[in-house]
């Protein structure tokens, strides 16, 4: 019995709301198939070293047949080609009988059995890749066996039928997969499969051996402003509109010869199938220039060590030289394990301050002069250190960290912080801004002993957007309109502070 | 100086005495709770029991916010206590409920789960539910209303938060939490 690859499109809508459960510490993971989020009842944990999924998306999600053996725990796994065999609590799998070792065995909490997915999906044949910060499960799987998803009803009702047979005949020539399936499916070469937005294939992305990432295409490519992330530091840079070319897989290079940049992965984006992402692994924050000509997107990255030739020294941002690209760090509070503030309705700040702030990436992906660093866009928490530490050692120009406040349900209004007296100017031209974008009482300019504005070097300010504890201020700051005039306020704000008016 | 070390000897002694004391003496003061509980209801929920034994009362200064967060209220309240953890809890229960319309406490949904004081050092665990997390201005002063009530009592040169017994790293996302907070 062949199996035919069932994938399941979900609804990738971006929920990062899951709330913090268990042990502090704890993220819930997620779980990409080619780009899309695999959602399911039972949250993916992770357990030590190694994330574990519920066995229900291996069969749902990835579409595998999954097959269950009360009286000895056992869990099968089997593709075409593949039968893992894993036994609950058991550190020792089978695949295709051999006895492999395992860093974390198959278990069962609350009902849910779980099973190690890095081990499951590479003995499936699947790419995996492992984003720490946001500990998100990347898996991708070839075009020639993951075709066929508009077609996946008819061919699971064609050939889904008497499981088990062919596979214990000992079938593993995947061939037989590929020729039915393609017989029921008129689209399996990917390239003439191409979603109609797509303007440019990515063919090659290589490492010039000196200080430069070359990403070649076809077509047209028009990236995305380049961003960085840090825990570990990335850049990143996604290329809309955008697919593989047939001779090219998402893939890594590893660099060697460079003083930070370790590593280069490209692969589909975490929000948009037809989103590529590349990310630059570097080893310390480092300095970049993105460039673009002739079918080839250029970046540079800069030894960490000496200061970059192409960045103007210490100059006053008033004395505003034509062309000075300024470098702001914006922080969205709170996150992961720390909510924050809650409304009465049950919605979260950390929600709140990630939605401003991708609101204000997407206005400052437009601006040529202003390079942004996010402490966070995912729902992930960086430490107060961490947050401190980004903006300092990138010697930013400016610090933003979007907050909303909580205290009794009569307490409302917009406040904007700062703590030393290089910040006091940046606070006042932010709240000018800020409080008519939010429409609520002006409760002014304060003082604030917080450490991420305290602790930071540059003109560093927080906002307290309004009171989630407060009906009004609540509803209005989860009204989309009034978020995207938060948004624009602050980029206005921030505009105004480096002169860039 | 020496009569300095002496007081510091006679505290710990006594501190080891009480603690031995209501070691062995939980039954006993659960059943005088019940029988405060029969006969004096107008005692109200207040802690422990009647006037007859060593109850210390003793006014000390709790701080609040007023309304819009903007600086610390300090109020006086009587607190009654037969031991320093006890002192250090009722302490804590003063924090936790409004001194007046002005004076609003930053504690009332946060959960002190157990507190103790010794030498010198009090120790609080705290669970924080989800509604009991305030913004930055509510946790800076949050925090200076505990130091600032803990502090006063001479005897107390450390205080250490734990939520759910853990030494995090910031309490509601602002501030950073030594561990502990040195007078």
């Amino acid at each position: 019995m062949r199996k035919l690859v069932v994938v399941i499109m979900l609804l990738s809508l971006f929920f990062s709301l899951f709330p913090a459960i268990g042990q502090a510490a704890s993220v819930t993971p997620k779980l990409y198939l080619n780009g899309k989020l695999l959602e399911s009842q039972e949250e993916p944990r992770i357990v030590g070293q190694s994330t574990l999924v519920p066995v229900r998306i291996v069969a749902e999600g990835l579409g595998y047949d999954v097959g269950w053996n009360q009286s000895d725990k056992r869990v099968d796994i089997q593709d075409d080609s593949t039968l893992i065999t894993l036994i609950v609590d058991s550190r020792s799998a089978n695949v295709n009988g051999s006895v492999v070792q395992l860093d974390a065995a198959a278990t069962i909490i609350n009902k849910v059995t779980l099973v190690p997915i890095r081990f499951v999906a590479e003995s499936l044949g699947l790419q995996v890749y492992y984003d720490n910060p946001t500990k998100a499960v990347h898996l991708y799987k070839q075009a020639d066996s993951s075709s066929g998803n508009d077609n996946s009803n008819e061919g699971s009702t064609g050939s889904e039928s008497p499981t088990g047979s062919e596979t214990s005949s000992g079938n593993n020539n995947s061939n037989t997969g590929d020729s039915s399936e393609s017989s029921n499916n008129n689209n399996t070469d990917p390239s003439t499969s191409l979603p109609s937005n797509v303007q440019g294939l990515l063919t090659t992305v290589q490492y010039d051996g000196i200080a430069s990432v070359l990403i070649d295409y076809d077509g047209t490519i028009t990236p995305n402003k380049a961003f960085t992330l840090t825990g570990p530091d990335r850049i990143v840079i996604d290329l809309p509109n955008s697919a593989f070319a047939s001779t090219l897989s998402p893939g890594q290079v590893v660099v060697d010869s460079h003083p930070s940049l370790t590593k280069i992965r490209y692969a589909v984006g975490p929000d948009n199938p037809t989103t590529l992402r590349v990310v630059l692994d570097l080893n310390a924050a480092s300095s970049y220039n993105v460039s673009q000509q002739d079918g080839r997107i250029q970046i540079d990255v800069f030894d960490p060590a000496v200061v970059p030739p192409p960045v103007t020294t210490p100059t006053t941002p008033s004395t505003g030289s034509g062309d000075q690209v300024y470098k702001v760090v914006i922080d969205a509070g709170h996150g992961g394990k720390d909510p924050g503030a809650k409304t009465a309705t049950g919605l979260y700040e950390k929600t709140f301050n990630l939605s401003i702030v991708l609101k204000v990436k997407e206005l400052l992906d437009k601006e040529k002069r202003i390079q942004v660093t996010y402490t966070r866009t995912g729902d992930t928490y960086p430490s107060l250190q961490d947050r401190v530490d980004i903006a300092n050692k990138l010697k930013a120009d400016a610090f933003i960290s979007i907050h909303a406040n909580s205290f009794t349900p009569a307490t409302n209004g917009t406040e904007t912080y700062y703590n030393r007296a290089n910040s006091k100017p940046f606070a006042q031209i932010m709240h000018k801004y800020l409080v008519k974008a939010t429409g609520l009482k002006d409760n002014g300019v304060r003082f604030g002993d917080f450490k991420v504005i305290r602790e930071t070097t540059m003109p560093a300010i927080l906002l307290e957007s309004g009171y989630l504890s407060n009906a009004t201020d609540a509803k209005a700051l989860f009204d989309s309109a009034v978020q995207s005039r938060i948004a624009a306020a602050i980029v206005s704000g921030l505009k105004e502070q480096l002169k860039l008016q | 100086m020496r009569q300095l070390r002496t007081t510091i000897g006679l505290l710990l002694l006594s501190a080891a005495l009480v603690t031995a004391a209501s070691g062995c003496g939980t039954k006993d003061k659960s059943q005088a709770n019940a029988n405060t509980d029969s006969s004096v209801a107008a005692a109200g929920n207040q802690s422990e029991q009647a006037a007859s034994t060593d109850k210390t009362k003793q006014s000390i200064h709790i701080y609040y916010s007023d309304q819009d967060l903007t600086s610390l209220v300090e109020l006086n309240r009587e607190i009654e206590y037969d031991s320093p953890d006890q002192k250090v809890a009722a302490a804590l229960a003063a924090l936790q409920t409004d001194g007046s319309s002005d004076a609003l406490s930053l504690w009332s949904k946060a959960q002190f789960q157990s507190s103790s004081l010794k030498d010198g050092a009090v120790t609080i665990d705290i669970h924080l539910p989800e509604e009991a997390r305030l913004g930055a201005p509510g946790e800076m002063l949050a925090l200076q209303a505990l130091k600032q009530t803990l502090f006063q009592f001479d005897e107390v040169q450390s205080i250490d938060v734990l939520v759910d017994g853990e030494a995090v790293d910031t309490l509601m996302g602002h501030e950073e939490l030594p561990h502990p907070f040195v007078k």
